[in-house]
């Protein structure tokens, strides 16, 4: 759970970023930023009850975005290095499951497993 | 952030820890809907220019004559997409998500199934759609809302702890199909 709080500030912080570090002028970082920022906390937040923790798995999609993306779009220096460092620790994040301690008779797999156990 | 009361365990799906219809799992949910519904009606009536401003600590306007950041972003032609303003349709949506998720008693997922998918149905594009206007904000526009946001962390938030009653209801309907029953008639809490 921490860790899907940890990736929630960082979504936020791109969300701020492109004004608060003023690189809101280079309208490819600030766009990359201001979209993926929210989606990210959005996925986030979401994974942070038990029952949806899967939806971390599209974290690690954009945080692997968030590192590749300097080299695609213009990025200058200090958007660049927030964009690599972000996108690094939303990808470790991603990783790590957390702690289960509640069952779902099986989860979301159960609707659509041919011969379902338990 | 899931609370397990012993008492509730003869009424938690097979297979299940705990039962997610119980009122203190769906009353944080209908509070937050609530909440969101009267924040959404406070930018819908500025939209119908009942009132003359917006309350925006936050974010100031890159525009005349806007004051702040909100009224921009309330006074944009997404914002007048519809007929009726966007924040009115939220607003709609919040009211839905409250009633959907307060109405049943504490055995809904089996008892009213079909009031449980729905209510999951609800949130989902709710939260969808709030943090798609929230990318639109600063991509298209240029300005931040400050109680836009609010809402859509609002919307957000019910995601998660609405997934786990939806998905108790899914597996009740499509176990019916599995005994041989109807998934029809357990949609309708009819077995």
């Amino acid at each position: 759970m921490w860790a899907q709080l940890i990736s929630t500030l960082v979504g936020i912080w791109l969300m701020a970023a492109p004004q608060v570090l003023g690189y809101a002028g280079s309208r490819a970082a600030a766009d990359n930023h201001h979209v993926v920022g929210p989606l990210v906390a959005t996925f986030a937040v979401i994974a942070l009850w038990q029952v949806t923790r899967p939806l971390r798995w599209l974290n690690l999609l954009l945080g692997l975005w968030l590192i590749v993306s300097p080299i695609i779009l213009s990025h200058p220096p200090v958007a660049m290095a927030h964009s690599v460092v972000g996108g690094a620790v939303v990808v470790a994040m991603s990783l790590i499951r957390g702690r289960l301690n509640k069952r779902y008779g099986g989860g979301w797999s159960q609707l659509w497993r041919a011969n379902p156990t338990g | 952030m899931d609370r397990d009361t012993a008492p509730d365990l003869r009424n938690a799906p097979p297979g299940w820890s705990y039962n997610p219809s119980t009122w203190p799992q769906r009353l944080p949910i209908v509070l937050a809907a609530v909440v969101g519904f009267v924040l959404a009606m406070y930018l819908s009536l500025y939209q119908w220019r009942i009132i003359a401003g917006v309350w925006d600590p936050l974010f100031a306007s890159p525009l005349e004559p806007y004051r702040n950041g909100s009224e921009r972003i309330l006074n944009t032609w997404v914002s007048e997409l519809f007929p009726l303003p966007d924040a009115f349709l939220g607003a709609l949506g919040y009211l839905a998500d409250a009633v959907t998720g307060a109405i049943g008693g504490a055995r809904r997922w089996r008892t009213m199934p079909w009031m449980v998918i729905v209510f999951g149905v609800f949130v989902g594009p709710l939260g969808a759609v709030s943090v798609l206007l929230v990318i639109l904000q600063p991509v298209l526009f240029d300005a931040w809302c400050a109680i836009c946001l609010a809402t859509a962390v609002i919307s957000v938030v019910m995601i998660g702890p609405a997934m786990d009653e939806t998905l108790a209801s899914l597996q009740f309907v499509v176990q019916a199909r599995r005994c041989g029953g109807s998934m029809w008639r357990a949609f309708w809490g009819r077995v």
